[in-house]
């Protein structure tokens, strides 16, 4: 359903204008110079930089590409100096004398009785080119190894874009012989190709791109059948399916997010801005366009409230998300959801509620995306260092609605542990967990009500904090420093400990501000009087109750500041 | 032809979708070759051949990923270290080096699974022709769990358990879910022709791949 879907979204692309999607037998390619040749087949004036000031290759529409792996294939009227000159960095003398025969060979098998002025000219250019003579070039050490292609002097365009060109190239196509057999995503009988092109910017894959369907070695081979004989896709579908998703995946696509090593991209069966609403929820590309950012934004807010923007179109419309993530030469599949755009509204805003939270700063987002969540959950709040299987779990749990993957609460927990650092994202993901997952009810700020054992410790641990605070002030080792984890996993052993080493903090506190004191006191007693007194402070806590700890902790230390604030309004 | 039920499940499926076998993802419902595979585990005689009719889809279709060690390479058929020369007596050793072809592939895979196969045998030739005989032996041998080896879900590791059906097939939990297109999908293969695969084009219909129509021989 993958390819079938990707190649409807192709048909889609192809119907819009807007869109710029190339049609059957074009591609999309980098190419970094640009030839000059005039009516003689003479190269003239300077080769033209198509680079921008990054140098990073224009994106252009050019024939093919053919799928190159070891062998040689050549392009045709463009492709890189090895093929177009026959001179190259690599230092193999005699492959590059092969390229070059094989472009001379494509670009005449192509234009073979072709009547126009580009073709005669491209032709006589190849005729008598020298490879000897590319170093003479200007700027041949920038030129060398990078993709080229050619313009006709004093005309508009470069030569394969010359409506002659890309009519010899289509009939070229139809020509090529090869197997058939019942395709699989449009299920009539095609020629099948051996291998499809690959597919870009899928972030840890190779740079010259990956393949989502390959059977690159013996143990993929089944029944004696080679490359994609395996898995028969027709030529046109092939093309449909790299195509569209090379689209989605284009450098600046609203519809991909980067979560992890995971790439994901959106799209639906209509035009909108549904698409880019979700990819910024996920966290993805910010728009350019300063109105649609205001609107999305909108649009989020919406979402999490739980109503559904009229501006996203009818909440029927089917809509597919796609995870990629790279392995080796190839990209694999994270997941794969189909579901309707009101269904994916209703599911994120499911989700931000669930994490909805008191933030401890304006700056943290209101909204974090999933990224920003797996990043607090990553050792050094490295992204490189966030588990692959637990990124896919995490969106897959957000846009269908389902539990969250149950090792979310533990990673939280451990790092939490590890760095002692309650931050409110880990908390809002604690919060969400613990709401989806075991059914409970957590309010967004302190609930003094809340009789939860884990949720009583976890405030009676913030004031015991607070009360060395203000005791010891810059103290070198906190109780949150020598107590946290211990108090979170085994209560029972040490809270005994630090309340005792509490009361030491409130009788010096009583020298100084006797009010504060008592107020300090009076709050202690109340979260000891909620813990059930038969059990007392239990040897250990399961990890959902450690949860609850986490967030009695962070709300009650949230109030304490809430407080100052008003104090110092009055 | 008389008919069988079985009810088969397991904790996790991978009906491997052939475009997609080499980082593996799996169709959303098991597919008639897999439904037949499972039938043969549990008994099989070459005077018979089970057709499957029908697959019921007992529980919600989800997904799972996971990564498994897989290898690379295959032990060669032919040659001079392959499987024809050891048993022609050859001594080359045959073997396969786990360490070196070790490759790490991710898998898309569907999670806690359930289903029931409503399927017929038709026989192969005129010998061996006793609808009873065959009938009772497969009954009976799905009842006491014997197998001639481990049915599975798809992949070797994903064992199937299995169980005739007593009585009526119950409800499926997708029954009240709005008809599905599962796109084309594997129908079998036919060993016949240089393995040619077919492909039909099955809708889940109140939670039933009816497995007999649209099957198209490519």
């Amino acid at each position: 359903m993958i390819l079938h879907a990707l190649n409807q979204y192709y048909k889609r692309l192809s119907d819009d204008p807007k869109a710029n999607v190339p049609e059957f037998g074009f591609g999309k390619q980098g190419v970094h110079f640009c030839l000059q040749l005039d009516r003689e087949g003479k190269m003239v004036g300077r080769p033209l930089d198509l680079r921008d000031e990054k140098g990073k290759p224009r994106r252009i529409e050019v024939p093919g590409p053919v799928g190159r792996s070891v062998g040689i294939k050549s392009n045709f009227a463009w492709d890189n100096t090895g093929y177009v000159l026959g001179a190259d960095d690599k230092g193999k003398p005699e492959r590059t004398a092969q390229t070059h025969q094989a472009f001379k060979a494509e670009a005449a098998a192509v234009l073979d009785g072709v009547d126009d002025a580009g073709a005669r000219a491209f032709l006589a250019f190849l005729n008598g080119w020298e490879p000897e003579l590319a170093e003479t070039l200007p700027d041949w050490e920038e030129i060398i190894g990078q993709n080229i292609v050619f313009q006709l002097d004093g005309e508009p365009g470069f030569l394969h874009d010359r409506p002659a060109f890309r009519e010899a190239w289509i009939r070229h196509q139809a020509v090529g012989e090869s197997e058939t057999g019942m395709c699989l995503v449009t299920g009539e009988n095609a020629p099948i190709p051996p291998i499809h092109a690959k597919i870009k910017g899928v972030p840890g894959a190779q740079t010259s791109g990956a393949s989502l369907v390959s059977f690159n070695f013996d143990a993929a081979v089944s029944y004696g059948k080679k490359q994609n004989h395996n898995a028969p896709v027709s030529e046109r579908a092939a093309f449909a399916y790299t195509t569209a998703l090379n689209h989605l995946l284009a450098p600046g696509s609203l519809r991909k997010v980067q979560v992890g090593d995971t790439t994901v991209v959106f799209w639906s069966d209509a035009p909108g801005e549904a698409e880019a609403l979700f990819g910024s929820g996920m966290g993805g590309k910010k728009a350019e366009d300063d109105g649609l950012v205001k609107r999305l934004e909108g649009y989020l807010a919406d979402i999490a409230k739980g109503r559904f923007p009229d501006a996203l179109g009818s909440a029927d419309t089917p809509f597919y998300v796609l995870g990629l993530s790279p392995n080796a030469a190839r990209i694999s599949v994270r997941f794969w959801h189909v579901g309707t755009v009101g269904g994916m509204a209703e599911n994120l805003g499911r989700h931000y509620r669930a994490l909805a939270m008191k933030r401890r700063f304006d700056s943290e987002p209101e909204y974090p995306s999933p990224w920003q969540l797996l990043r607090e959950l990553a050792p050094q709040r490295d992204s490189k260092n966030i588990s692959p299987l637990l990124g896919g779990q995490l969106i897959r749990a957000i846009l269908q609605g389902q539990p969250y993957p149950q090792t979310l609460l533990a990673s939280a927990l451990g790092r939490i542990r590890a760095d002692k650092d309650v931050t409110y994202l880990r908390t809002a993901l604690i919060k969400a967990f613990l709401v989806r997952n075991s059914n409970q009810e957590i309010h967004m700020t302190l609930d003094t009500e809340n009789r939860d054992i884990g949720y009583r410790l976890g405030r009676l641990f913030a004031v015991v904090e607070r009360i060395q605070e203000e005791a010891v002030p810059g103290a070198n080792a906190t109780v949150r420093d020598r107590f946290f984890s211990s108090a979170t996993a085994t209560p029972g052993r040490s809270f005994p400990i630090i309340l005792k080493n509490a009361q030491h903090g409130l009788a010096k506190i009583r020298k100084e501000k006797p009010g504060w004191a008592v107020t300090l006191e009076k709050k202690i007693q109340d979260i000891v009087t909620g813990i059930d007194a038969a059990t007392g402070f239990p040897s250990s806590l399961t990890t959902e109750k450690q949860g609850m700890f986490i967030l009695g902790y962070y709300q009650q230390r949230q109030d304490f500041f809430t407080k100052k604030d008003d104090k110092s309004e009055d | 032809m008389a008919g069988i039920q079985l009810r088969v499940w397991g904790d996790y499926a991978c009906f491997t979708r052939p475009e997609m076998k080499v980082e593996r993802v799996s169709y959303d419902v098991m597919t008639p070759s897999a439904a037949r595979g499972i039938l043969e585990a549990i008994y099989w005689k070459p005077a018979i051949r089970w057709g499957i009719d029908r697959i019921h889809v007992m529980k919600p279709i989800r997904f799972d990923n996971v990564r498994r060690n897989e290898v690379a390479g295959k032990v060669p058929v032919g040659g001079s270290g392959g499987v024809n020369a050891a048993m022609k007596g050859g001594n080359a050793p045959l073997r396969l080096y786990v360490e070196e072809s070790r490759q790490q592939r991710a898998a898309m895979v569907l999670r806690d699974v359930e289903y029931v196969i409503e399927a017929h045998f038709d026989y192969t030739s005129a010998e061996d022709r006793n609808d009873g005989k065959h009938l009772d032996m497969f009954n009976r041998r799905a009842k006491k769990g014997q197998c001639f080896h481990r049915p599975y879900l798809g992949c070797r590791e994903f064992a199937a358990h299995f169980e005739p059906v007593k009585g009526d097939i119950p409800v499926s939990e997708l029954a009240g879910d709005a008809p599905r297109d599962l796109g084309w999908m594997l129908y079998d293969i036919n060993y016949a022709a240089d393995m040619t695969p077919f492909f039909f084009r099955p809708t889940l219909e109140k939670g039933i791949v009816d497995c007999r129509k649209g099957v198209v021989a490519a």
